[in-house]
């Protein structure tokens, strides 16, 4: 009986309570927060004010009754930073990378805040385009013509002279080499006269280490004097005039972390040098012993690793093939190249036998317990170019089916598929660098008159039979070597 | 009227008693006030450290020295650097300290090794090097030999921490696995470890000691090695080749 009551109690007790009117006062308080309705932001360039400006509701309130807050920090967190207490953003970074900012509106009055973060890249206004490196009145000129959003849409003539001081960047310019960190780019200036090999830093083309300093020691090798460098994902090379390299092991996509061994590879003398992303390995050709090698490029313990060809005698190499591993004194390779068929990558070699040059083409399969890179579907031809070319012809192979050679004042290509070689345009002065884009569909050619085209080389504009020029740049100087800028290792690994 | 007069006269009295403790209270806070700045003023001169100095080495007994003729190739005798170090106030003078050969634990004979006649500590120093001649005598080839330093008590120098008192020194012109030949440089740049592999690498490097040194270097060095040994192959002493596997 008493339970009953007791819980009839209770129970009406619940029933009460929950006739309440609760009156306090629980509304939330307005605090006052607008509403970002628009914000376009893209990417910062170096040196010129990144400029956000976004648009806000700010629900009847005035834009002064509110604080800003701009920050950013880099994706690293090396580089964190206030930007700008204003509405609106206008900040110059001097830094390249990925960075992370936040936006932050503040009502004074109440104190509510609403924040926006995003993401942004920083990067150089000389990220992408083409580099080219000339030679006028003995000084070396480096010039660039932009990209941007896949065009042309300047050239700075002597870009580095224009920054830095004309004909202060050295003499008696050689050749250019590229490498990459995740943010940014080292542009290498081989020169034989004054100002010597150099890396620059592809933001701002500033002078950053000459490469003897990039030997332990600080010093070249005796009688060393550089031509050419070649930057892999793990391995760099660096080629005297001698035909002695020397290597050092990049731990990876970074600048000056490692030093040239001042020991050369042993036994060689290396005229011909090829890499291509990917590859595993830089193939080279030693005229002292007239054969094919390899230098291993990955993984980072096997980097540097000597590879020797080897004809694989079941490989399917037809008769007449010239062995890689013993090319014979009167063989002389002119260029080595490569290019995918079916997602299978084929060398090639353009070389000279006898007074003929003979087109080889045929696959490697690497071996690395026995140092081997074996030779396989060899075959090899004379090459449809002969009565054209020479031994100073410059070629470029796109990576499908057209070699590009330049001789004289012709530039040509060669066809694989049908073994034929067309004309595709004539300048007024001779070709000296032929180098493509990321999406191999154009093609770079330099002049030894101080001109600098653009091609169109698709298959449609090839097919067309008439050539295409996407841009042109004159009074460069006599062009010694050009190369594609990627700006950084994504953009370089993405080519295609 | 005497009641009167004894009460006025014990008002008179009371209020000089308390004149008179009102004067004592002042009296005696100015004196005590007068101490109190006397005392303030006294210069109080601090005491300096004027007893006895001790002599060690710097290194502890335990940790006893190798040297190796092989690390100095064409040397007959090298003068081998013993650091010492003062525990009290350096001197203004020279002091005399006394290290000694403890023959009961020393395998050395008196051609392998001599002391300096004369030990001083210089002035001024809290640290001070003995130089103990040490002979490339042949028989070090085929054996090691060691030599146990002593600190003695002199009369300008006592003897400090008895685990610091004494040194040892193995001599020999032999080779044996140093500590810097780790997994990774068995890896990757010199391979397994043999008393002949160490001696060409000082022989070309001149180098005997990789610590401390970044990748390139080691990798330079190294190769500095294999670029010999391709040049010039050479017989381990199990009959193999000698490689390395840096590249």
């Amino acid at each position: 009986m008493k339970i009953k009551v007791l819980s009839l109690s209770l129970f009406a007790l619940f029933i009460l309570t929950s006739c309440i009117k609760d009156q306090g006062s629980y509304d939330l308080k307005d605090l006052g927060t607008p509403t970002i309705t628009t914000f376009s932001k893209g990417n910062a360039v170096i040196g010129e004010a990144y400029i956000i400006k976004p648009v806000i509701d700010f629900k009847g309130l005035s834009e002064d009754d509110f604080d800003y807050f701009w920050f950013a920090d880099m994706s690293d967190f090396s580089t964190a930073d206030t930007l700008s207490h204003k509405k609106d953003l206008s900040f110059v970074f001097t830094k390249a990378g990925w960075y992370i900012g936040v936006y932050q509106i503040k009502n004074k009055k109440t104190g509510g805040i609403i924040s926006k973060i995003f993401d942004f890249n920083v990067v150089s206004k000389y990220q992408m385009g083409w580099v080219i490196l000339s030679e006028k009145n003995g000084n070396s000129v480096l010039s660039y013509s932009r990209l941007n959003s896949g065009k042309i849409d300047t050239t700075f003539t002597d870009v580095y002279g224009s920054i830095y001081g004309a004909n202060t960047l050295g003499k008696a310019p050689l050749s250019l080499g590229r490498h990459y960190s995740e943010q940014a780019d080292q542009i290498l200036v081989v020169q034989e006269g004054e100002g010597g090999s150099v890396e620059l830093d592809g933001t701002n083309f500033k002078k950053v280490i000459t490469s003897d300093k990039e030997f332990v020691g600080g010093k070249y090798p005796a009688g060393f004097s550089p031509v050419k460098a070649e930057y892999c994902d793990r391995i760099e090379m660096i080629v005297g005039k001698d035909g002695s390299a020397y290597t050092r092991i990049n731990p990876g996509h970074t600048f000056q972390t490692s030093r040239y061994s001042n020991v050369p590879i042993a036994n060689a003398k290396i005229s011909k040098t090829y890499f291509k992303f990917g590859q595993g390995y830089i193939l080279i050709y030693d005229d002292l012993n007239h054969r094919i090698m390899g230098v291993q490029d990955f993984p980072q313990s096997l980097a540097g690793k000597i590879l020797y060809a080897k004809l694989d005698p079941l490989g399917g190499n037809v008769a007449g093939f010239t062995d890689l591993a013993n090319m014979g004194t009167d063989s002389k390779v002119i260029y080595i190249g490569s290019y995918v068929v079916a997602s299978k990558p084929f060398f090639i070699q353009i070389i000279k036998q006898a007074g003929k040059y003979r087109l080889q083409r045929f696959e490697l399969r690497v071996e690395s317990p026995v140092q081997t890179l074996y030779v396989i579907n060899g075959t090899e031809s004379d090459f449809a170019g002969n009565g054209i070319v020479s031994d100073n012809t410059h070629y470029f192979i796109t990576g499908s089916q057209y070699l590009f050679f330049g001789e004289g004042n012709g530039l040509y290509y060669y066809d694989f598929d049908l073994n034929t070689v067309k004309r595709y345009a004539t300048f007024t002065g001779n070709v000296t660098a032929i180098e493509s884009n990321s999406a191999k569909n154009q093609i770079g050619v330099g002049l030894d008159n101080g001109e600098f085209y653009v091609f169109d080389v698709t298959n449609e504009v090839l097919a067309s039979g008439t050539s295409k020029i996407i841009a042109k740049a004159t009074n460069l100087g006599k062009v010694v070597d050009l190369q594609f800028k990627y700006g950084n290792i994504g953009n370089f690994q993405s080519q295609k | 009227m005497l009641f009167h007069f004894l009460i006025a006269k014990g008002h008179i009295i009371n209020n000089l008693i308390r004149k008179k403790m009102k004067y004592n209270i002042i009296f005696l806070t100015i004196t005590l006030l007068t101490l109190v700045a006397m005392t303030g003023c006294e210069e109080q001169k601090l005491e300096t450290y004027n007893g006895d100095n001790f002599v060690q080495f710097k290194k502890k007994i335990a940790d006893s020295t190798n040297v190796s003729f092989m690390f100095y190739p064409g040397k007959d005798y090298i003068e081998f650097p013993v650091v010492l170090e003062l525990v009290g106030v350096a001197s203004n003078k020279d002091m005399k300290y006394k290290v000694v050969v403890d023959n009961s634990y020393t395998t050395a004979s008196g051609t392998h090794y001599s002391l300096p006649a004369e030990q001083i500590f210089r002035a001024g120093r809290y640290s001070d090097t003995l130089y103990v001649r040490l002979n490339n005598t042949a028989d070090l080839k085929t054996k090691k030999v060691r030599l146990l330093l002593r600190v003695e008590s002199s009369s300008d120098l006592k003897i400090g921490k008895i685990e610091q008192s004494a040194a040892v020194i193995w001599i020999s012109n032999t080779l044996s696995k140093p500590a810097w030949w780790n997994s990774d440089i068995d890896s990757y740049y010199l391979g397994a470890y043999s008393d002949k592999k160490y001696e060409l690498f000082i022989q070309v490097t001149g180098i005997f000691d990789l610590t401390g040194l970044d990748a390139s270097l080691r990798r330079s060095y190294a190769l500095q090695l294999k670029q010999y040994l391709s040049e010039h192959p050479t017989l381990d002493d199990n009959n193999q080749y000698i490689d390395v596997p840096v590249f």
